[in-house]
């Protein structure tokens, strides 16, 4: 599975979105349920699925799915099919 | 952090209140009586407004009641809370929870923290095991929740360690240090936060009392009997436990012994058939989304096969 596709499914599940509800281009104020504790769950599991701990401050910084695959491939986490 | 100021029996029994008086459940007030000498209102009735002193002598449920009538009717008066049993640590904690229906409504914030609490450890004496069982369940889901938090910062993790330890060595059974390392364990999750465990003892016990009226459901219950659960299911799906607990030298197998011996097979099978009808419920908890480890939706398998036994 690509990284991309990982990213896609840990964020249906942190946001319980439904099929069809995630885009690549997503932001925060676009979802109801990408609240504080969202934001947590999403720290949690990017340390599991990627294996990257995010800082608070870095977590924080996140307004969309965009800024998640900039902060970890600074990283070196590629997101390239 | 802010904390209640701690008082003994003594200091209370002794203290010249200008116009207080006592909050507490019927089976309690001949022990209350005997000691202290204010007056007396039920949990059925509701205590006059211009008291400053209100001394709510009671578990969890109407500890945090009183939390809640002070904030909304009179909050310049002094609350003095006294815990009948251990378990919730509402006498020590910023938090109040009320139940709604089959709903809870969690509250948060300095004005719902006690000024004193007392421990008064004849007050537990006479329980039934089973619901002393359940409170030592409640204290260590607290305990272990809270420390294993991803919101938990290294001072409330050092604490938490320490109360763990002291968990280990006390069988669970009627002991007044439970009343101490309740009051230290919940203050501590009150700054990090719960996990699963209580995401789980939230949304089911509700609907357990709905499905079941004739059997006993309680916070403190579901709590002890989802702990050795839960917790092997965070262990099986990250290294996050024993990583934690070899930095912090805490004894897992000790604790998974002890927690082990928490777990009911009667009330987990009652329980069961509604947690996988409501499991989309619990995956929206604000508790289970602060869990140690990401709570994905297929992890219900987890409980349906039983893959902690």
């Amino acid at each position: 599975m690509s990284n991309k596709d990982k990213l896609k499914d840990l964020l249906v599940e942190v946001l319980i979105l439904e099929e069809g509800e995630f885009r690549f281009d997503l932001m925060r104020e676009d979802v109801d349920s990408w609240d504080s504790l969202a934001v947590v769950a999403l720290a949690v599991g990017v340390e599991e699925t990627f294996g990257y701990h995010m800082k608070p401050e870095e977590a924080l910084e996140i307004r969309g799915v965009r800024d998640i695959i900039d902060l970890l491939e600074s990283k070196g986490i590629s997101f390239d099919e | 952090m802010n904390k209640p100021e701690v008082w003994t029996l003594e200091e209370l029994a002794t203290f010249d209140f200008k116009n207080a008086a006592i909050w507490t459940l019927p089976f309690l007030r001949h022990k209350v009586e005997r000691r202290l000498s204010l007056p007396v209102i039920e949990d059925n009735e509701e205590p006059s407004g211009d008291l400053d002193t209100l001394i709510v002598i009671g578990g969890g449920v109407l500890i945090d009641r009183a939390k809640v009538w002070r904030k909304e009717n009179r909050p310049e008066m002094r609350l003095i809370a006294i815990p009948s049993i251990w378990g919730s640590g509402a006498e020590n904690s910023p938090i109040a929870i009320l139940n709604e229906g089959s709903k809870k409504r969690i509250q948060m914030g300095i004005e719902f923290l006690p000024d004193v609490r007392v421990i008064w450890a004849e007050l537990a004496e006479g329980l039934p095991a089973d619901l002393v069982k359940y409170a030592c369940g409640d204290v260590w889901a607290h305990a272990l929740e809270g420390f294993l938090s991803p919101i938990a910062n290294d001072e409330v993790r050092n604490e938490l360690a320490d109360v763990i330890k002291s968990l280990e060595d006390l069988p669970l059974e009627n002991n007044p240090r439970w009343f101490e390392l309740s009051a230290r364990a919940c203050a501590e999750q009150a700054q990090s936060s719960v996990g699963l465990v209580h995401g789980i003892a939230h949304t089911l016990e509700g609907l357990l009392k709905l499905k079941y009226p004739e059997e006993y459901f309680g916070h403190a219950q579901l709590c002890a009997v989802y702990l050795w659960p839960v917790f092997s299911l965070n262990m099986q799906h990250s290294d996050k436990v024993d990583r934690m607990f070899d930095l912090y030298k805490i004894n897992k197998g000790r604790v998974v012994e002890v927690i082990k011996q928490l777990f009911d097979e009667h009330i987990y099978d009652l329980g069961l058939p509604v947690l996988e009808e409501n499991w989309r419920l619990v995956l929206r908890e604000p508790a289970s989304r602060t869990n140690c480890v990401l709570v994905r939706p297929d992890y219900l398998s987890h409980f349906t096969l039983r893959r902690f036994k």
